[in-house]
């Protein structure tokens, strides 16, 4: 993939302060949830928190599958990840994690027992922008980040 | 129903402008798709869409019906999801009456490439702050 389109994929997730997160119910049908973005290791890497007991992790826990979608709706340009989501509950990535003013969602603080991080790992990507449309494997980011 | 949900989901409901649509790919992954809303009832029972016929998501819906719209207020703290069925439609006198004058740009092949999503719900998540409940949509 040319080094516009990355840049401007990057440019996009940069500056999301949520995204729309795609999980598969146990009837089969997607769902979405906004979430807030907290943390990423590379452009393959997401990190996002929730509670034990929520519809999603539930969902995670029992299909991976997953998507990350970010967008600037003024200026159509959307860039959709697609991968799975690992629900996790060491202590090492949710104490990772863990933020000033998590308590307000998990009163026991990092070891809130209803407190897990999911980690979603992307396989590929797919980047609109007004009528320009394509698809690629996240590893093409990789390189870059070394 | 619970009215307070649904109450509160009608509420976001009139201001909307974008959802997103929930749609799952051949390989059975959730794909999110931002697009604009054309015409709504307002009991929250039809949401009509103009999107591209040769678009991804068009496609998926014509495999997997099944779909979500997700919507949020305008600082994020509120939301709701409507769990339902997508239908493409085609019919050209129905699209005919969304079909406004500057469409051109987004669909260059003309009509070939122009249809309508509707959205009809069966069932909706209000989300405020930490709170959530179901509601269903009656028709």
């Amino acid at each position: 993939m040319n080094d516009t389109i990355k840049s401007e994929v990057r440019a996009l997730r940069e500056k999301s302060k949520v995204a729309y997160v795609g999980s598969v119910n146990e009837e089969g049908f997607p769902q979405i949830k906004c979430m807030l973005v907290v943390e990423h290791d590379s452009m393959a890497v997401q990190y996002f928190s929730t509670n034990v007991s929520s519809r999603r992790a539930g969902q995670f826990l029992k299909n991976p599958k997953a998507s990350v979608y970010y967008c600037d709706e003024d200026q159509f340009k959307g860039a959709l990840f697609t991968g799975t989501i690992e629900v996790c509950t060491d202590r090492d990535t949710r104490a990772f994690l863990w933020r000033e003013g998590f308590e307000m969602y998990y009163p026991a603080g990092v070891d809130d027992p209803d407190y897990c991080v999911c980690r979603f790992t992307a396989e590929t990507v797919n980047y609109y922008h007004s009528l320009g449309n394509v698809t690629f494997p996240v590893a093409e980011f990789m390189p870059e980040e070394g | 129903m619970d009215g307070k949900f649904y109450e509160g989901a009608r509420k976001l409901y009139r201001r909307v402008k974008i959802v997103f649509i929930g749609s799952l790919d051949h390989d059975g992954f959730p794909n999110i798709k931002a697009v604009l809303v054309t015409d709504k009832k307002s009991d929250m029972s039809e949401i009509i869409m103009k999107t591209n016929t040769s678009s991804r998501h068009v496609r998926q819906l014509m495999e997997h019906p099944q779909g979500c719209l997700y919507f949020i207020g305008l600082l994020g703290f509120k939301g709701v999801m409507l769990r339902g069925t997508f239908t493409v439609v085609e019919d050209a006198a129905l699209k005919g009456k969304y079909w406004r004058k500057g469409d051109e740009k987004y669909y260059a092949k003309g009509e070939a490439d122009y249809c309508l999503l509707v959205f009809t719900p069966a069932d909706g998540r209000y989300y405020h702050n930490l709170a959530a409940g179901d509601f269903t949509v009656a028709r």
